[in-house]
């Protein structure tokens, strides 16, 4: 999962409107029958529920209502583990990727550990930490940790051999080397692991109270909700988490985009 | 001798001796043999030769981005061990940051100095090459001719004492690269600085050079040093341009 290489701000070229209309056909005809046939059905099918009725569950139905509660506890636990893990992964890259002696001393170790898939650590965690919130917490951070360190080791040793012998030459100071060269030379990178980071983190939110199930959040909302085949509320659930990647990457963009518009467009 | 006691006191540049041996798979591979050269202050210094004769590591070596060479290098009174604001360097590739406006990548050398003067250096060097009102451009919004002259501007806001070039104008299209030399003479003749420029280009060595070192290759040693008398601004089409233009063709050939 860390391998994840996506497209980190440069724009692509602008399609034609048309262009966009073609691609909503699908998903738009594909909503439009799930409000429908449900309904051409001669007994209602507890697997089929109305779009109409998904949508109202979380304002109607006192089960569904559920949802909101779940969802700001989800948000409250995704963001605390992705603080944490970004931070520490920012943290990690930056020493292996800025001292030779740092990367000689942990690197291996750091990718011997993270061929551990993400979701066989549930296990260790919860024997470690017990059922409760720091087993979570401690999921999501790792979920995040590994994607922001790697791009960030990746962004500091892929600057320009070049550019080095220019701060040389320029006798810039310590802290200036790492203020105009280092930082500013990685961010890109860095901005690529995060934001991937911010995906397995939300996987790793979602994943994680699934699998541990205790407490409340949107993961246990869906796992309690299919426990009672109520396949609206599963539907809504799932709704609100695609909802919710969508919106922090789309954030996230949004945010990192003026940060590297010194690239340009690149061909 | 009067001549090296004058270089000394004026801050030229005195290569003795010099080579420099790499080592490939163990093996020393010589790069540099027994360079001898003695630049006086405000000299412009060409350097022509084949490719693999060295004369972009004789660069490196007075810079100071190479270490480990034989013989001496000084600068003034002053040996040369690693890079200093002494010496100024513009690449072929300019290597303005990318993420840094014009003027924040001159100012890059400029630190230690009071913020007064630092806009001041930055507005002077701007006008000096000719870039007034891209200040705050950002390298991907400039030409590559506009690029290079940010460079040199960057190199030269340091005021360095010597100021190399590794085939600034390499990477240009010939027209950009004449109207570039052009530029190149004038900062010279107004910077009065020491200039010492490698190049493949036999025109663009006659057109700046006082002198123009001949290199050839395996190890890299200088050949000959062609002094150049002419009257600027040359005229590349003058029979005595085109005639030292083929004196160095042909002590680059043979």
């Amino acid at each position: 999962m860390t391998d994840i290489t996506i497209d980190a701000g440069v724009k692509t070229p602008r399609h034609g409107k048309g262009r966009l209309w073609r691609g909503a056909v699908l998903p738009v005809a594909l909503l439009a029958a799930w409000a429908v046939v449900p309904r051409l059905l001669p007994t209602p099918h507890p697997l089929l529920v109305p779009l109409d009725e998904v949508l109202a569950a979380p304002f109607i139905d006192e089960s569904g209502r559920e949802i909101w509660a779940s969802l700001a506890q989800t948000l409250l636990r995704y963001a605390g583990g992705f603080a944490l893990g970004a931070s520490a992964g920012l943290a990690l890259g930056l020493l292996v990727g800025a001292s030779a002696l740092a990367d000689r001393l942990v690197s291996p170790s750091f990718n011997a550990v993270r061929q551990i898939a993400l979701f066989a650590w549930i296990p260790l965690l919860t024997a470690w930490f017990g059922n409760g919130e720091a087993s979570k917490i401690v999921f999501i951070a790792l979920s995040a940790f590994f994607p922001v360190a790697l791009n960030t080791h990746d962004g500091l040793r892929t600057i320009a051999k070049g550019y080095m012998e220019v701060a040389a030459v320029l006798k810039l100071s310590p802290r200036r080397r790492v203020l105009k060269l280092l930082l500013p030379g990685a961010l890109p990178s860095i901005l690529i692991g995060l934001q991937i980071g911010l995906i397995t983190a939300w996987l790793g939110t979602v994943g994680g109270e699934y699998m541990i199930g205790i407490g409340r959040g949107l993961g246990i909302f869906i796992a309690e909700a299919r426990g009672q085949f109520r396949m609206d509320l599963v539907l809504l659930g799932v709704i609100f988490l695609a909802l919710i990647g969508f919106l922090a990457n789309l954030g996230f963009r949004r945010l990192s985009e003026p940060l590297i518009q010194w690239q340009g467009t690149k061909p | 001798m009067s001549l090296a006691a004058d270089i000394h006191s004026t801050r030229g540049l005195r290569i003795r001796g010099v080579g420099k041996t790499y080592r490939i798979e163990g093996r020393p591979l010589p790069v540099l043999q027994n360079i001898h050269l003695d630049i006086a202050p405000g000299e412009f210094i060409g350097i022509v030769g084949a490719s693999g004769c060295g004369k972009s590591t004789l660069l490196r070596l007075i810079t100071g981005l190479e270490a480990d060479y034989e013989g001496e290098i000084v600068l003034g009174g002053d040996p040369i061990g690693g890079p200093s604001r002494e010496r100024g360097i513009v690449f072929q590739d300019h290597r303005l940051f990318p993420w840094l406006t014009v003027e924040d990548n001159i100012a890059l050398g400029l630190d230690g100095l009071a913020a007064a003067e630092i806009r001041e250096r930055i507005a002077e060097n701007i006008e000096l090459v000719g870039l007034q009102g891209f200040e705050k451009a950002y390298p991907h919004q400039l030409s590559g001719g506009m690029a290079q002259r940010a460079a040199i501007a960057r190199a030269l806001a340091m005021r360095p004492d010597i100021l190399v070039l590794d085939e600034p104008l390499g990477a240009l299209d010939s027209l950009t690269r004449v109207r570039l030399q052009n530029e190149l003479f004038r900062i010279w003749r107004q910077s009065r600085m020491t200039m010492v420029m490698v190049t493949h280009d036999v025109e663009e060595a006659v057109y700046l050079s006082d002198r123009v070192v001949v290199m050839e290759s395996r190890p890299g040693r200088i050949k000959t040093t062609i002094p150049v008398h002419l009257d600027h601004p040359r005229q590349r089409t003058s029979e005595a341009f085109v005639t030292l233009r083929r004196t160095v063709y042909e002590s680059l050939q043979y």
